[in-house]
């Protein structure tokens, strides 16, 4: 994990539970046991799918939400007390919420006139907010004579230009183009790194939560699934939730049926899978993860001069090109279908044609099974 | 250009029997009003053909004293009257204000119970719905009988032929006008941006001042128009909860026309008050547009 030497346990979530009654008379968990310390100058990103609890965890955190049970602590003061005016941080909505009814330099002044910041200071610091987001000499203009990206950045000079300890952004790229969200990905990033504040950052879009985070937080269903940094998650996604939910993933389900020299064997419905791993034991039940870069093609069979048992043999049955690199869907004999990344270069195979695909057992990664997962890991 | 033309032609259609309605019903009176009211009453009602501004002077006073009087109780009784109506109109406002937000936040099926209850007086008679009122303030009515159950008063308050009971039954007549207006613009407030003014650091009512009540002015201007206006010029509430003692302008000019059948006189009441509602809803609508940044 990026520990950064400024205060590691910055905000702590302690057993965070929130229910809602839906009108229907059930209860949706929106928030069940939720854990979590996050460090001073981190970007974090609440990572999941529709409904699972981030935008409650986010309201609960500002104050427009309240918690059930659980405790939250920022900068070791409790924080659930103050109300959400009183507290030192702030929110950029997805919506972005600009006042209609102000310009552009008063939206941005708005909390500095409530604290009564001297009007001289205030426009310099309005300015400079605003200068911060590449967007000069705006202030006069209306939010409704603004672009969309234009009134995203006005809305994150809103919240920055009042120094908050901390800056809650709720899926503040989701309205912007492919292009556009790119290039204020970067910006936020940089951005954060700038201010040197610890920005919680929510999203759905498991790539965006990948470039920009120093880490990701997963959740499903009011859960943490994992903690973990971008590549931790990745690589080495600790339940199968986590391992589909972010990027491409062919996982393998069966038992263990031999052991040696470091190396296991995996019976996966047939076929035989093989990892390196130290833990595992002959009969054990496992999950197995192979990302589609991880294959190597080799046309035809059987390959000559591969001794390895390091593959799998299956029939291509699209080829789909897609840039850089080839991506090939195939069926394995028992019918389970995998995904495969090649170099375009390398992907000179016909669809219907027998194909073997190579892999390190080293980047085989065993999913731990379900149920042992819990939140308290993330704390070391 | 030639769709323009067309256009315009499209626009003009439409908005002739608009026109059409009012030149004939709303401006045609209003001229012969205006006119009435600088001729001669005639010695048994109906007018002389003859140009007269004593109408003018006896309330503005330059009064001839002699065949008309300048009394100083016609001034008094229009400020008497725009002081009932700024009243009602400051009250009225303050009631449906918050019950606009409540409303606001039901369900929706509560909401459409709602807008149907404010709307229910509208089923029954004005004239009903007074006498109701007569019977809940008088000395032996309920009002009275509860204050006295719960020994807050030892005699009766006197709330009927008051000021106070003029204003009551006002209220009550106009919270619809006040209501409907005010609620549309209420509901159309986006939460999230209550929402960024807390996140922001301010508190309740620096929300409310800072965001909730600009964003509303809209509903709050239409509602204190559509309020002001006929309050100022009711009379049917005056005459029949304020009696004698309380005359509104609204009274003296149906006096004047029905009674002392002396129509220039009445329509010369008339139009001031009609110039006073000009200047004072145009002043309050400078006021509040000043402290408005106009997009
Ligand atoms: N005010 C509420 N009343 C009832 N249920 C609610 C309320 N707010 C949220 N929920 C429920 O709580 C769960 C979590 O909602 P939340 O808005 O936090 O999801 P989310 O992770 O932000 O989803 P999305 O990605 O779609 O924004 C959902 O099942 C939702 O239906
Ligand atoms: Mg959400």
């Amino acid at each position: 994990m990026s520990e950064r030497n400024s205060a590691p346990d910055f905000l702590k979530i302690k057993n965070a539970m929130r229910h809602f009654q839906t009108p229907e008379g059930s209860l949706v968990k929106a928030l069940d046991g939720i854990n979590l310390t996050i460090a001073q100058s981190e970007f974090i990103t609440l990572l999941g799918p529709s409904g699972c609890g981030k935008t409650t965890l986010l309201n609960i955190i500002a104050g427009f939400e309240r918690l059930d049970s659980g405790k939250i602590l920022l900068d070791n003061s409790p924080l659930l007390e103050l109300p959400a005016h009183k507290r030192p941080v702030n929110t950029v909505f997805q919506s972005y919420a600009l006042f209609p009814h102000l310009n552009i330099g008063d939206n941005v002044g708005y909390g500095l006139d409530i604290h009564g910041v001297a009007k001289q200071e205030r426009n310099k610091r309005v300015a400079e907010a605003l200068e911060m987001v590449g967007l000069q000499g705006v202030e006069k203009r209306r939010p409704t004579q603004l672009s969309g990206g234009q009134q995203q950045r006005v809305a994150l000079a809103r919240a920055i230009v009042n120094r908050p300890k901390m800056l809650l952004l709720d899926e503040p790229l989701s309205a912007l183009d492919r292009n556009l969200r790119m290039k204020m990905q970067i910006e936020l990033k940089n951005l954060q790194a700038e201010l040197g504040i610890c920005f919680l950052f929510v999203t759905h879009d498991q790539e965006e939560a990948l470039t920009m985070s120093d880490r990701i937080v997963v959740l499903n269903g009011g859960k943490v699934e994992q903690v973990g940094t971008p590549d931790e998650i990745y690589h080495r996604p600790a339940s199968r939730f986590v391992s589909e939910f972010i990027g491409e993933s062919n996982i393998f389900s069966g038992t263990v049926s031999r052991c040696e020299n470091g190396l296991a064997l995996v019976n996966a419905d047939g076929s035989e899978i093989v990892c390196q791993s130290q833990q595992l034991r002959v009969g054990q039940p496992v999950s197995l993860l192979l990302r589609p870069e991880h294959f190597q093609l080799v046309a035809g069979s059987p390959a000559s001069g591969t001794s390895s048992q390091a593959m799998i043999q299956a029939r291509l049955q699209q080829s789909v090109f897609i840039g850089r690199d080839h991506q090939l869907h195939c069926q394995m004999a028992n019918g389970q279908p995998i995904s495969a990344l090649i170099r375009s270069a390398m992907a000179a195979v016909q669809p219907g044609q027998a194909i073997e695909l190579h892999y390190d057992p080293a980047a085989v990664h065993v999913i731990p099974a379900a149920a042992q997962q819990s939140a308290d890991e993330e704390a070391a | 250009m030639k769709s323009f033309s067309r256009q315009q032609k499209q626009l003009v259609l439409l908005l002739a029997p608009a026109t059409l309605f009012l030149g004939i019903f709303f401006i045609g009176p209003l001229l012969i009003m205006a006119v009435y009211s600088f001729l001669e009453p005639g010695l048994y009602g109906g007018v002389e053909w003859n140009f007269y501004h004593w109408n003018y002077g006896r309330v503005l006073g330059w009064a001839d004293g002699f065949y008309e009087e300048f009394d100083l109780v016609y001034l008094e009784i229009l400020a008497r009257s725009a002081g009932l109506a700024l009243a009602t109109t400051l009250l009225t406002l303050l009631v449906c204000y918050p019950a606009a937000f409540w409303i606001s936040r039901m369900s929706t099926r509560g909401k459409a119970l709602c807008l149907f209850l404010i709307t229910l007086p509208f089923f029954s008679s004005m004239i009903i719905r007074l006498y109701a009122w007569i019977l809940i303030l008088r000395d032996s009515g309920f009002a009275n009988q509860i204050l006295d159950a719960l020994g807050l008063i030892s005699e009766p308050l006197g709330l009927m032929y008051s000021s106070t009971a003029v204003v009551i039954g006002m209220i009550y007549i106009f919270v619809p006008f006040m209501f409907l207006p005010l609620y549309s613009s209420v509901e159309k407030i986006d939460g999230k941006l209550i929402q960024a003014s807390q996140d922001l650091g301010a508190a309740p009512l620096t929300t409310f001042r800072k965001v909730i009540l600009p964003l509303t002015l809209p509903g709050v201007i239409a509602g204190s128009v559509l309020v002001f206006i006929p309050s100022l010029g009711n009379f049917v509430v005056p005459s029949m909860l304020g009696g004698a003692k309380v005359v509104m302008i609204g009274n003296l000019v149906e006096q004047q026309f029905l009674y002392a059948r002396n129509w220039p006189f009445g329509a010369t009441l008339s139009m001031l008050m009609i110039v006073s509602m000009l200047v004072i809803v145009s002043f309050y609508l400078f006021k509040v547009m000043k402290n408005q940044p106009q997009s």
